[in-house]
């Protein structure tokens, strides 16, 4: 089971409701827009916690977000990591799976899995 | 030990660089460190002090002055020194970092040019290697001035891009569908017969933008397609649906 | 009206359905529904779906607008979608997103003109 300790992030989003999906885009839209991240950033982000929280609640009936600001890189390039967690029925085909290489997937098979998107903004 | 400074100085200078403006640097530096040395607010200054010694010697060349003062001089603050010095680096490194960033932006801006060519025509001349970044900030302009000036159709020219590979050629189609999401139109022009190899080779179809063999070509099909009525567009959008089914 | 989850505007033969609320995975398919009952009450021609005011439209949204359209082309009806923000533009394309059986205008103007030449 993935190490995640909900004390570490600036966002944790429970989902087990319809509405909690429109409920994390909007979060993870106002997060990303309060860190300064591009127009088109703050789209993708917002469309990706989307799809994950989607994904959860269609999948795995309910599970949790957990969102962060993050530096990465030699050169403290500010990105925003997010982890979906839940304990559904696993991915057969993570190929399939991963949609367009814009993801990059670390797979748990059985307990769920993780999404980890970093887009890159400029500060 | 002001005076130990003072009174060794040239000595001192002499030991610590051989260059005529790293002697000067070294000069400055040791004055001002000596003279305000007892003052409240020293390590504000030292810091100061330190980065103008930095503009002439390396930082290798400091810890070993630094090291040589250490011994030389009784009470040298030495740890001091190196931790304002490391807080120094750290600063620079920062400014650094910032303006790269801003050469990038800058780069990217006269790199891609966006000409509103004509009543709603855009031409965007695209010149270089991308990389994602790159494409990630073209694409974003692109829809921006697409979105902003209402135009019927988006020439795009990539005879200044040397390789198209899957990658280049990806995010281009991604471009591409996003400008038509917007209801405009794109035409391609400017494709090498090298890189017509290659792309033909990798696979990489551009099949749902209108390509023209050159850009005069491709302004007068845009001109005729922005002065069309909206019947003959749909055929055409029609006829493409129909393709991609 | 009954279930109106958005509210719609009829103009000539046309429903012009301009989105102002966050559109969830329920409203969606509620709007659906909502379409497709008005085409057949109304005898609309065709739909024009503005989404200037919706920043965000995930890979669901796009799929039920789409399946939208082509019930309604199934019913005679064409739909346009116009005003996607540039940033939603660009989002749909990374992701691979087609948006099949749904014609795309710059505007309302256009969008109306599309559907006036398309008899």
């Amino acid at each position: 089971m993935l190490d995640v300790n909900p004390y570490d992030y600036d966002i944790v989003l429970k989902i087990k409701d319809e509405n909690d999906i429109a409920v994390s885009r909007q979060m993870a839209k106002n997060f990303a827009q309060k860190n300064n991240f591009s127009l088109a950033d703050v789209t993708k982000i917002a469309t990706a916690v989307s799809e994950l929280a989607r994904n959860i609640y269609r999948y795995a009936k309910e599970g949790y977000i957990y969102i962060r600001k993050k530096e990465i890189g030699s050169d403290k390039t500010v990105a925003i990591e997010i982890i979906a967690c839940d304990k559904g029925p696993g991915i057969e085909n993570v190929e399939l799976a991963v949609m367009g290489g814009v993801y990059n997937i670390r797979a748990e098979f059985g307990v769920g899995f993780v999404w980890h998107k970093e887009a890159h903004g400029q500060l | 030990m002001k005076e130990v400074i003072v009174s060794r100085l040239d000595e001192l200078v002499g030991r610590l660089a051989k260059k005529d403006e790293q002697i000067k640097a070294w000069k400055d530096f040791l004055v001002d460190f000596s003279s305000n040395y007892s003052n409240e607010n020293f390590t504000e200054e030292l810091k100061k002090f330190l980065s103008n010694l930095l503009q002439y010697i390396s930082g290798k060349e400091l810890i070993d002055g630094i090291e040589m003062l250490h011994t030389e001089i009784n009470g040298f603050p030495a740890i001091d020194v190196y931790k304002t010095a490391v807080e120094v680096f750290e600063d620079i490194k920062r400014e650094n970092q910032m303006r790269i960033t801003e050469l990038r932006n800058i780069l990217a801006e006269l790199a891609t040019p966006i000409i509103h060519l004509w009543q709603d025509i855009l031409l965007v001349p695209i010149i270089g290697t991308l990389d994602s970044q790159r494409a990630q900030n073209m694409a974003e302009k692109l829809l921006e001035a697409t979105a902003e000036t209402r135009a019927k159709v988006v020439i795009v020219d990539v005879t200044g891009v040397p390789v198209i590979d899957t990658i280049v050629g990806g995010f281009l189609i991604e471009m591409f569908s996003a400008v038509k999401l917007l209801g405009s139109d794109v035409i391609l022009t400017g494709i090498k017969p090298e890189i017509a190899h290659t792309l033909v080779k990798l696979g990489v179809d551009f099949n749902m933008v209108i390509i023209k063999r050159d850009l005069e070509n491709a302004l007068k099909y845009a001109i005729s397609i922005s002065s069309e009525d909206n019947s003959r567009r749909l055929l055409r959008l029609k006829r493409g649906n129909e393709n991609e089914e | 009206m009954r279930n109106r989850v958005v509210p719609t505007i009829k103009l000539y033969d046309y429903l012009i359905v301009p989105i102002q609320i966050e559109l969830d995975d329920a409203t969606v398919e509620k709007l659906q529904l909502q379409l497709l009952n008005e085409i057949s009450e109304k005898n609309i021609k065709g739909i024009i779906i503005d989404v200037s005011m919706v920043d965000v439209i995930d890979s669901y949204i796009s799929f039920v607008l789409s399946e939208t359209a082509g019930m309604a082309k199934a019913m005679g009806c064409y739909t346009v979608i116009c005003g996607i923000q540039p940033a939603v533009a660009l989002t749909l394309a990374q992701m691979g997103v087609r948006l099949r059986d749904i014609f795309t205008a710059r505007n309302l103007e256009d969008a109306i003109d599309m559907l006036n030449n398309l008899e």
